[in-house]
């Protein structure tokens, strides 16, 4: 019989959920383990090597703003930086860079292994059960046991893995899928449905004739994600572009019913935001031509990820349609497309904390509940390694609301309308976009995050002195009447930063953006604000945990299961169900405050 | 009604009346009326006629009955309606025989109408629209509300929408793929300004057209004025038929504007009579003077009284028009001979006292009213309530911003302006924010990571 080791916490999965989930509850001090199946799993871009892009650069900024890795990862693993959206406007612009996939392994590693509180180790988890009031986990060599668990298990429950006409039961290529804990977590009686997921073939560099393709230049100074990085320190390289064209389009069609997608083998709903080629020539057929983006895989990496070009096509089609592409036509396929098939919890078993409601202390995080992107994942991962943290210490629960952030509305959204499709992170599933912006993830999130003890001393005072410089550029611009915005950014910039000199003033660029940002959406502000005390209103509406819809008079059977489905926290998350009726809501309005006069 | 009670009311308006009707809305209405007729309960949507009994075995009344059972009722729950005889007492013992069960309660106003729109079976505009189909005091008004009731504005509102939603798919698939994205269409944003220029001329047409239906809605104001003792009182009581107006020689005996609502050939009229305009150190009179002003200058037509004796002696001089619509009235024309006086520059000559003068005065003003009403209107034939008609006001506003937002390139702040309109438009729809605009991005566009 083996000792059994107690941790405060427990990760399972070292995903991108799970090196933030880890990370988030060792920084509150507490005792914590990492068990992953792999070393080499922690920081892996299983998919493309890229991290951001719109609104999950948003993200990265606000997993950032709490003290989260990601950032600082990218920061040192970026090899190819872009700020999107420049022509958009200020609250959707959002970092994205290409990255260094062992640099990124190797920056969130050393992150994690000099992370205080924080034990990683390397073994695959064969059972795992509720014991008393504590979680024990068997792996195959150790066993443990914790006050609270968060399983990062990604895309490995029953994962299946479909190659043109072949499927085998597996997780990513070279990975065992978990079945051992799939069993255990089947024993839980949890709500589950399946997902797909695809990816491309990956190219051999060396074979790609560059020479005819259109390039896209990084940012000539590229912005990090991080708060707490200064300057991008590598070197930048560019990318290219390439397209599909008539011949790559008849040879997909020809062969469609030879794809995996196609032929009826596969029964998990697919994205609809990265979808298949097959995908892509069914749906839209009059398109005469889709994009591919050639990513790189890293400074000495010989792989080319070809973003847009994921499928389940047959090894022997895939050569041949990739090779009908310009640059393409040498292509050496190294490893060939395939789709995924997953099992993931419905997320409307979990609470605001990512807590299930059936399952006190244990905690979900990432693609298993129905997501997509290492963002989100990333996102989920530092709210529910937060409330492991706090739930073992007895601490009241850390939730980022719709209004707080946009970590808040994807949470909010799992939790309350579950998902039909990968779920994937979109400005527009903001009401207060204008508000929930990159370049104020900061400003609305460390402190709170300071609170937790979540954040280094240093990272506090960054922010307070941004926060600071903007102040008193403020009211330097009002105490010299400067007029703050009467142009487009950068001739205003220019102007002021002429009358600051003659004022004699110092003239902060970053400040001077932000002020310029905030008083382009200052009149919008205002009623959003408004709008957000409405919210926080019903927010603090609290519907009992044991409340049961079928002792409440008036709804209908089917509002009622769809509440004993979600167990709404507050009013405002009740309001958010699908199918919920105006007069529903005012029937649980009038039951909370029955409650409040009871109480 | 967030209750479960059943809840009961006298439909008919108090008093005594040939019959009058109560009506019962909820789950106990049936219980109630079985309990009323010691019967079972009669066969649904079929009028029966029944003796109903008070609690102590007394006869009330011989009824007619009606169960409307649910959910093919007005509100969606058990309906019951009483035809009774129209003594106030029979109602009162009914009602009381009621509301001793458990459970009932007397109905707050308009509560049977927000029972049925919280159980889905009337749309927010249909309950305005009923609301003012039972408050229409004119028969103008009554072909007003049945013009909303039958749904061409509904429509019409939830085409816009429509339109701006489909702008606003655009728009969020630029922010949301960004520029390098291949497969969000540039030729999709740059008809935004085009179709955004359509849809406010449409909406601005419509919305100015709105003047004739909210003066059909709130009636005309027609203001009596002149000078002191110009006989405006006398006027506004031959138009009443009995002297609401104090009238006497002395002058500046008008303070308050008195207010009464005329039905003139089916088209609602405000007259009201205004202090007599002069020079006063009265502060009182000052006081109806300013009011006196300030309906003048909002009044649709303005009824000028000159007194045709001081007009005859030069003491009174031509009174100016503020518009066309305006009618110039000679009064008292009984106290001087109709051949001594020049008055081609009146519309009108005539005397209170005079039954036919008033008849002609009454024409006179028909016809203004009716002039009014046809210039103002257009071919549009779409009838906003008072709600819809300040909603597209504020989404004329929001529109501008977008406007402003596309000039300066600023695409986020441009689907901002989206979202309000696209939120206005839902309240005044009754609707909740329900956004599909994920959905429609995606069977419009391709798009790919």
């Amino acid at each position: 019989m083996t000792i059994t080791r107690h941790y405060d916490v427990i990760i399972i999965g070292g995903g991108h959920a799970g090196c933030e989930a880890a990370s988030a509850s060792a920084r509150l001090g507490v005792s914590t383990l990492l068990l992953t199946q792999k070393l080499q799993d922690i920081g892996t871009l299983s998919c493309n090597p890229a991290i951001g892009g719109l609104a999950r650069g948003h993200l990265v900024r606000e997993v950032d703003a709490l003290g989260g890795i990601m950032g600082r990862c990218i920061d040192k693993a970026g090899i190819h930086f872009r700020m999107l959206n420049r022509s958009r406007g200020p609250a959707v612009q959002s970092p994205r860079a290409q990255a260094d996939r062992e640099l990124y392994q190797k920056a969130a590693l050393e992150l994690l292994s000099h992370q205080e509180n924080l034990d990683i180790v390397a073994d695959k988890v064969m059972a795992f059960e509720r014991h008393n009031d504590r979680w024990t986990i068997q792996t195959k060599s150790q066993s443990f046991n914790a006050n609270a668990v968060v399983l990062t298990t990604g895309t490995f429950l029953n994962g299946v893995i479909h190659f043109g006409e072949t499927s085998r039961s597996a997780g990513r290529i070279g990975d065992e899928a978990s079945t051992g804990l799939a069993r255990d977590l089947a024993n839980l009686s949890l709500s589950m449905a399946r997902l797909k997921t695809g990816t491309p073939p990956r190219i051999r560099k060396s074979s790609i004739d560059y020479s005819q393709l259109a390039i896209q230049r990084p940012d000539e100074a590229p912005v990090p994600f991080s708060y707490m990085t200064d300057r991008i320190a590598q070197p930048q390289v560019p990318c290219h572009l390439t397209y599909t064209n008539a011949d790559t389009h008849q040879l997909i069609a020809d062969n469609l019913h030879r794809s995996a997608m196609y032929s009826g083998n596969i029964t998990g709903t697919p994205t609809r935001y990265c979808p298949s080629i097959e995908d892509k020539i069914d749906r839209f057929a009059d398109r005469e031509r889709h994009q591919i983006f050639l990513e790189p895989e890293g400074y000495h990496s010989d792989l080319v990820y070809p973003n847009g070009i994921s499928n389940s096509l047959p090894e022997d089609i895939q050569v041949q349609f990739v090779r009908t592409v310009a640059g393409l036509e040498n292509a050496e396929i190294i490893q060939p497309g395939y789709a995924v098939e997953y099992d993931h919890v419905d997320p409307r078993n979990l609470d605001a904390k990512l807590e299930l409601h059936a399952y006190p202390c244990l905690f979900l995080a990432g693609q298993v509940n129905g997501t997509t992107g290492y963002e989100e994942a990333a996102a989920q991962g530092i709210v529910a390694g937060f409330n492991a943290a706090l739930r073992s210490k007895g601490q009241a629960a850390f939730i980022l609301s719709r209004t707080d952030a946009l970590i808040g509305v994807l949470i909010d959204d799992l939790i309350t309308q579950g998902v039909s499709e990968p779920y994937r992170m979109f400005t527009s599933r903001a009401e207060f976009r204008l508000i929930l912006r990159a370049d104020n993830a900061d400003l609305r999130l460390t402190e709170r995050a300071s609170a937790l003890g979540a954040v280094s001393d240093a990272r506090l005072r960054k922010m307070e002195c941004r926060r600071h410089h903007i102040e008193s550029m403020n009211s330097s611009l009002v105490e010299f009447k400067i007029p703050l915005r009467t142009a487009d950014l950068q001739t205003d910039t220019d102007r002021v930063e002429l009358d600051f000199e003659k004022c004699g003033l110092k003239f902060d660029q970053s400040s001077y953006e932000y002020l310029h940002t905030e008083d382009l959406y200052k009149h919008h502000t205002r009623r959003l604000e408004r709008e957000i005390k409405a919210i926080r209103a019903e927010e603090s509406r609290v519907l009992p945990t044991d409340m049961d819809p079928f002792t409440i008079s008036g709804l209908s059977n089917e509002i009622r299961e769809k509440l004993r489905a979600s167990k709404p926290s507050t009013l405002a998350e009740a309001s958010r169900i699908s199918g919920m009726t105006p007069s529903a809501l005012a029937r649980l309005y009038h039951y909370t405050k029955s409650i409040d006069e009871v109480a | 009604m967030l209750d479960d009670a059943t809840i009961i009311a006298v439909a008919t308006p108090p008093g005594r009346s040939a019959i009058s009707v109560i009506r019962l809305s909820g789950p106990k209405s049936t219980d109630c009326l079985m309990a009323l007729t010691r019967s079972q309960l009669p066969e649904p949507r079929r009028a029966s006629r029944r003796w109903l009994w008070d609690a102590t075995e007394q006869r009330i009344d011989d009824a007619i009955v009606l169960f409307f059972a649910k959910p093919y009722s007005y509100t969606g729950f058990d309906c019951v309606e009483l035809h009774l005889h129209g003594s106030p007492a029979i109602a009162e013992s009914v009602l009381q025989t009621c509301l001793d069960m458990q459970g009932v309660r007397l109905a707050r106003a308009g509560e049977f109408t927000r029972q049925a729109l919280l159980a889905g079976k009337l749309d927010l505009h249909q309950v305005e629209a009923t609301a003012e189909l039972i408050d229409a005091d004119t028969s103008a008004q009554i072909s007003t509300a049945i013009a909303q009731m039958d749904g061409k504005s509904h429509r019409q509102l939830t085409d816009w929408r429509s339109r701006f939603h489909k702008i606003a798919v655009d728009v969020e698939a630029a922010l949301e793929f960004g520029e390098e994205e291949g497969d969000v269409d540039q030729a999709h944003l740059s008809q935004v300004e085009v179709r955004l220029s359509s849809l406010r001329a449409e909406i601005a047409t419509i919305s100015t057209s709105q003047q004739t239906h909210q003066l059909v809605r709130d009636g005309l104001s027609v203001v009596l004025t002149g000078p002191v003792n110009a006989g405006k009182s006398t006027l506004f009581n031959a138009f009443v038929g009995s002297d609401l107006a104090i009238v006497h020689d002395s002058p500046g005996t008008t303070r308050d504007v008195l207010e009464v609502r005329l039905d003139l050939n089916g088209q609602l009229v405000r007259l009201k009579d205004t202090a007599g305009l002069r020079h006063t150190d009265n502060a009182v009179e000052q006081m109806g003077i300013e009011r006196a002003t300030h309906e003048i200058n909002n009044a649709d037509i303005r009824l000028y009284c000159v007194d045709a004796v001081k007009w005859a002696s030069g003491e009174t001089p031509l009174p100016s028009r503020n518009s066309s619509n305006d009618l110039l009235v000679l009064t008292k024309s009984d106290l001087v001979s109709r051949e001594t006086i020049q008055a081609t520059q009146f519309d009108l000559v005539i005397s209170a006292m005079h039954a036919p003068d008033m008849a002609r005065l009454r024409q006179a003003l028909s016809k203004r009213v009716d002039q009014i009403c046809t210039n103002t209107k257009t071919e549009c034939s779409i009838i906003l309530n008072r709600r819809q008609t300040e909603a597209l006001k504020d989404i004329l506003f929001s529109l501008e911003g977008c406007m402003l937002a596309r000039q300066c390139g600023d695409l986020a702040l441009l689907a901002e302006e989206l979202r309000s309109i696209d939120h206005a438009f839902a309240h005044v729809l009754g609707l909740q924010g329900a956004e599909k605009l994920l959905d429609d991005i995606f069977s419009t566009f391709c798009i790919g990571k």
